[in-house]
């Protein structure tokens, strides 16, 4: 679907994930190397199948299957929230924000949301609990 | 010793020492004593002719260019960006794809193997169980350094007790066995070694003869 | 018994410990092993290369290089060993042999001894630290090299042979042959 935009999809995971309490940071995806661009003499093209940020990797599988979103994220314990809570609500926001994005283009493919949690930091004061 | 490569101009002392040695023995930070080298006149004469040279590298040392310890930011940078991962294993949830890196796991149940007395964690690998009837069951392999004050089951016991609780209680991971293999003794607190000349780095902590 | 209430800190740990863990990825144990060795990294890099910028520029290099191979390196020999050799080759590609140490119009005539007088006195070191400085420059680089691990570093000959991947015996001959020229260099200064 080439007239949405899937910089403005991964943005929004983004500020979703980045806006989930407990979350302190997007993990960069090593640089990806865009070798379908392969022949010299047609224009290089960049394949709708896959784009990432730091942290976010979208891709629309065609179809049908929808929307497949995955985020890195870095997480901070604190008492009461286990790295899976904070996990969790990411999910449920990301996939929240994704769905209401694809809406306000009149979209409604299926989003499937997998969260990757690459990084635990403590609070330096408390114990780990 | 003979003197076995052919460029190297060594001398033969009139007391039959060789230059080389001789000098050896006078720059070792720990001298043996050597009752020959107390008397001899031309030992004397050859180790004086290296007062200079042995001041000047005393000075030397003394003004060892100092590494601004604010450069390793740099290096932690590139570091953390090339992050190794490792295996990503399921959180503890039915149904949500929620995964968390090995080496963020492994961070948080070595920590809390550390928080064990006497014990300090050296490899800590995860997997996902096969044999769990949980689809979301991670099994841990831990290797420790364990003092040996107390029986080493019930250190080891301790240890698992941990890992599992911090597996459950700050991650959120579902943890059906916890492997421990002891690789060393964990020595009581030492007095550091002496240091030896200039900015050398400390002698190894943990206390193994060195080795090579 | 009580368990500690904070986390254990990882400044302790021996070299060996803290290298399982940064190969399996923690990055905090790698910037213990960065804090402990980088001054006499930088020490012997500033010796074998001639200045300072290039020097940190090596040692910078030597730890990313050994950050991205530490999943390869097999203990089979120290990693005080190991990250002296990646800095030994990370100077030698750079192939700098470059300006000595101190320029050599720094460097004064000695002065005269008379002892009583403190600031003179050492002046007069420093002055000499500087001629050797520049001496050091003028070596052969494995002598240099062999020079500055054994002097300046304190390691074993054997220590100095696996850095440098030389025999034992080749490590004493290159010793004793820049000892036979720095102390002809020093010779102003006795």
């Amino acid at each position: 679907m080439a007239a949405l935009g899937t910089a403005d999809l991964i943005t929004a995971a983004e500020r979703a994930a980045l806006a989930t309490p407990g979350v302190t940071g997007l993990q960069p995806f090593l640089a990806r190397r865009l070798t379908e661009a392969v022949s010299p003499v047609l224009p290089p093209t960049i394949p709708e199948r896959a784009q990432t940020s730091a942290g976010v990797r979208a891709e629309h599988a065609p179809g049908g299957s929808g929307w497949s979103i995955e985020v890195r994220c870095m997480v901070m314990v604190t008492e009461g929230h286990r790295v899976l809570d904070t996990a969790r609500i990411a999910h449920d926001q990301i996939q929240s924000a994704v769905q209401a994005h694809l809406a306000e283009h009149g979209a409604q493919d299926p989003v499937t949301v997998t969260v990757t949690v690459t990084r635990i930091t403590v609070p330096p004061a408390g114990r780990v609990p | 010793m003979a003197v076995d490569h052919p460029l190297s101009p060594d001398e033969e002392l009139t007391c039959g020492r060789l230059l080389s040695q001789v000098w050896d023995q006078a720059l070792n930070p720990a001298p043996a004593e050597d009752p020959h080298t107390m008397t001899c006149p031309s030992c004397h004469e050859a180790i004086a002719s290296l007062a200079a040279l042995k001041a000047a590298t005393r000075a030397l040392r003394g003004q060892a260019p100092t590494y601004l310890q604010s450069l390793a930011h740099g290096v932690m940078n590139i570091v953390r960006s090339e992050a190794r991962l490792g295996r990503l294993l399921p959180l503890a949830d039915p149904v949500l794809d929620l995964r968390i890196a090995e080496s963020a796991a492994a961070k948080v149940l070595r920590q809390a193997a550390d928080n064990v007395p006497g014990v300090r964690a050296a490899a800590c690998r995860l997997a996902p169980a096969d044999n769990s009837d949980a689809a979301d069951g991670v099994a841990v392999a831990l290797t420790l350094a364990a003092s040996l004050d107390r029986p080493l089951p019930e250190r080891t016991d301790e240890v698992r007790r941990a890992v599992i609780h911090a597996a459950e209680r700050t991650i959120g991971l579902h943890v059906t066995a916890v492997d421990i293999t002891v690789i060393e003794a964990l020595d009581p607190p030492h007095t550091p070694d002496p240091p030896s000349p200039g900015s050398a780095p400390p002698e190894t902590r943990d206390g193994r003869p060195r080795h090579g | 018994m009580n368990e500690r209430t904070d986390s254990a800190p990882q400044s302790d740990l021996p070299d060996g410990v803290l290298t399982v863990r940064a190969a399996e990825g923690d990055d905090d144990a790698f910037a213990v092993l960065i804090h402990r060795h980088s001054q006499p990294l930088y020490t012997l890099a500033y010796y074998m290369i001639g200045n300072a910028q290039d020097a940190e520029e090596a040692v910078q290099d030597a730890f990313v290089s050994a950050w991205r191979r530490l999943p390869d390196y097999r203990h089979d020999s120290e990693f005080r060993t190991w990250i002296y050799r990646i800095t030994v080759n990370r100077c030698l590609t750079m192939r700098r042999r470059g300006r000595p140490a101190i320029p050599l119009e720094a460097v004064p005539e000695p002065a005269t001894d008379d002892g009583w007088d403190s600031p003179a006195r050492a002046a007069e070191q420093k002055a000499a630290a500087a001629a050797l400085a520049c001496a050091l420059g003028n070596l052969e680089g494995g002598q240099r090299l062999c020079w500055v691990l054994r002097e300046l570093q304190g390691l074993s000959y054997k220590e100095i042979a696996h850095v440098t991947h030389a025999s034992e015996p080749t490590v004493r001959g290159r010793l004793f042959r820049a000892r036979l020229s720095l102390k002809e260099a020093m010779a102003p200064w006795r």
